[in-house]
């Protein structure tokens, strides 16, 4: 079955698409899904022998034995046995923050450390020598009692949860999906870009063709969480992918330069070498190695999908042995490759219990983990590795039973230790990425959660759409500042874009132009007001189209895209590609040049036919034949909008 | 929702101390990556300038 596209420059290709019944909620989900419940069940039998414990020392012990044992029973209890309530309270605000500190930075030792530290502290203190009868029960009490009344919360939200399953089976998932085939069509679309489109890559490329121990231009917070140099680098990665899928993939030169060296900084320490710190304070372990460790999907699985794009649009130079090393030091490094990374990649998902494995350790975001399979998926195409037929199906049954709420929004991070999981990273900024990077493994949860979105949650309004109001939808990951709407229009642009849903895109990418001042310097240009990193994701939705991560990750370039001419070189930033395409016999490019004033430049053209005869429209030249090895150079004068033709002599319509 | 403003808040804390220790100078972010050049010089200036003039 055909449809045609809903319209745009972005959509404008006949695309084969399937008609699917989306996959229906489960109004029966079960109070606790099966992993978590048994990730419970143990923890909650730690936690009931030392609650236990220290009710058996409060219970037969005297003075200090039972100021001890309350302490044990709930953290702070030790206060509160001895009538210092304020202290107690104390106690528990600081254990929230290092529960805190560990969601963030995955030091599982903060509250232990707390805990144990304030547990400690107070039984060495002289006015903690005895403890109050009725204290010591409230502090026996209390622990049984949150967790009674967390479960029973838990049960109220179930049930309404799973009412609303029920309607939304009967109401918005009624109707069956448009899903695109793989590829979406038998010669995927390749748009101009513009001179704006133009502007805003070179600040890409400027932040990539640095030198490789500069990050001039990067936004430099922490090293930890969502504003980290090596989200930066990926989406780096991901946005030059799509401008070279999309655009320009007849086009190697200064892109696949970029690219590449966007994926050679990640062997920087200041990338990489948080890694060290999170294995020692989340694993106790002293290990660095970045790749060789059961958590750091956050690193192996963005990596994979940066590399596995280059490698889908350029050479396989990351998965030579030590393409991809993490440098310590001059004496200690790490060599891997992109199958090393993949590798460690299915060992994780074969060892963790909940299958989707750790970023930060023990904590499980489904969101990284979707870059995980996506890297299996494009190692299939292209090494032929069987990892991701091999558990496809246990990863679909873990984002469809574990990670997904009865309602069908997504858990967006669950605790591998404890089972438990944070109600309000489920919001609408962890989705939109969620449904974007699920879309070519699992386009049918992938268009699920966007039905669901755009029924449910988006709202239109003053001639624009808007996420809802919350402080989540309105934070800028890449710089942690509050306030703005942008970073969430831009996440809600590029999935929009994938998913098919042009109007949704275009109006949240002009929104984003309305609202944000244009920055210029040097012929680059960025939105004002929104972080580097935003930039970049902006350049995804910007270069994307429907379908086109899809296409890129499971079936790659058409054959006749792979070995067909190329653009090989072309001096940046005096020729920029504002399209680059090929048929497999000729090349068809549009070049504009990077500086004010007109200039003469040269072009190599590769992947010719040795020795054949070729047409240059639009080079000095006029035809050239291409040398021994393939290659052609040509001579061009680029002073606007410049279109150049590279055709076979006997060849021409 | 409480948790999430109080993590950043946390990291957001964390940072401007860092900034303050370091006299407020620390990582500050640019705008921009300085204009890179890639590839072979291939720009003829005679050519380049000529060009000028005509547009002039």
């Amino acid at each position: 079955m055909t449809a045609l596209g809903a319209g745009g420059a972005h959509d404008a290709a006949v695309r084969d698409v399937d008609y699917v019944q989306l996959p229906r909620l489960d109004a029966h989900a079960p109070l606790l899904t099966p992993i978590a419940r048994r990730a419970m069940a143990r923890s909650g039998a730690v936690l009931a022998a030392i609650w236990t414990t220290g009710l058996l020392l409060a219970t037969l012990g005297e003075g200090r034995w039972q100021v001890v044992g309350a302490g044990l029973m709930v953290p702070g209890g030790q206060h509160l046995a001895s009538g210092h309530a304020v202290h107690a309270l104390i106690s528990v605000l600081a254990l929230a923050v290092a529960v805190i500190i560990w969601w963030m930075i995955g030091a599982v030792v903060a509250p232990v450390v707390v805990w144990v530290g304030d547990l400690a502290l107070a039984a060495t203190m002289s006015h903690h020598d005895h403890a109050e009868p009725s204290s010591v029960v409230a502090a026996a009490v209390a622990l049984p009692g949150v967790v009674l009344l967390s479960l029973g919360v838990h049960a109220v939200r179930h049930a309404r949860r799973r009412r609303t399953a029920a309607e939304l089976n009967a109401s918005v998932l009624a109707a069956p999906a448009a899903i695109t085939r793989v590829p979406s069509s038998p010669e995927p679309p390749v748009r101009e870009a513009s001179a704006e489109d133009l502007e805003r890559l070179r600040f890409a490329l400027d932040l990539a063709l640095q030198p490789l121990e500069a990050f001039d231009g990067f936004d430099r917070r922490d090293q930890f969480r969502e504003a980290a140099l090596r989200y930066q680098l990926c989406v780096l990665g991901y946005g030059l992918a799509a401008y070279g899928a999309n655009v320009a993939p007849a086009f190697s030169g200064h892109l696949a330069a970029a690219h590449a060296r966007s994926i050679e900084k990640f062997s920087d320490k200041r990338v990489w070498g948080y890694w060290a710190l999170e294995n020692a304070w989340g694993r106790l372990s002293l290990k660095r190695d970045p790749v060789d460790n059961g958590d750091n999907v956050m690193l192996t699985g963005w990596q994979g999908a940066t590399v596995g794009m280059f490698e889908s649009l350029h050479d396989d130079r990351f998965s030579r042995p030590g393409g991809l090393t993490y440098r310590w030091s001059d004496d200690e490094a790490y060599g891997y490759d992109l199958p090393g990374v993949v590798d460690s990649i299915v060992a994780n998902f074969e060892r963790s219990p909940f299958t989707l494995y750790s970023c930060e350790p023990r904590w499980i975001y489904p969101v990284c983990n979707t870059f995980a399979i996506n890297t299996l998926l494009m190692s299939r195409r292209l090494h032929g590795s069987d990892g991701f037929d091999r558990l496809q199906g246990q990863v679909r049954d873990a984002y469809a039973e574990e990670f997904h709420r009865p309602d069908g929004r997504i858990i967006g991070v669950r605790n591998e230790d404890l089972g438990l999981s944070w109600n309000m990273w489920a919001g609408e900024a962890v989705w939109l990425p969620t449904v974007f990077w699920l879309h070519p493994a699992y386009p049918d949860l992938a268009h699920r959660s966007w039905r669901l979105m755009r029924e449910t949650a988006l709202q239109e309004r003053d001639g624009g759409f808007h996420l809802p109001r919350g402080l989540a939808n309105r934070v800028d990951g890449g710089t942690y500042s509050f306030g703005g709407e942008a970073f969430g229009l831009t996440l809600l642009a590029m999935a929009a874009r994938e998913i098919g849903d042009e109007e949704v895109a275009a109006r949240a990418l002009a929104q984003v132009d309305d609202a944000l001042p244009t920055l210029r310097s040097g012929g680059a240009a960025r939105y004002d007001g929104l972080s580097t990193q935003g930039n970049l994701y902006h350049l995804m939705a910007r270069f994307g189209r429907a379908s086109g991560l899809r296409d890129l990750v499971a079936h790659g370039l058409p054959e006749a895209w792979r070995t067909g001419p190329r653009l090989a070189e072309a001096a940046y930033p005096d020729v920029l590609v504002a399209r680059a395409v090929t048929d497999g016999a000729a090349l068809r490019c549009v070049l504009r040049p990077g500086v004010d004033d007109g200039l003469r430049t040269l072009l190599t053209i590769d992947r010719l036919v040795p020795g054949r005869a070729y047409l240059a429209a639009g080079s000095l030249e006029g035809q050239v034949v291409a040398d021994a090895d393939g290659r052609a150079t040509l001579t061009v004068d680029l002073a606007g909008r410049h279109e150049l033709v590279v055709e076979p002599i006997g060849a021409v319509a | 929702m409480v948790c999430c403003v109080m993590a950043m808040a946390v990291m957001s804390g964390l940072l401007k101390l860092r900034r303050v220790l370091r006299g407020g100078r620390a990582e500050a972010s640019t705008a921009f990556a300085p204009p890179a050049r890639y590839g072979a010089e291939t720009v003829e200036p005679a050519e380049r300038a000529q060009r000028a003039e005509v547009a002039a």
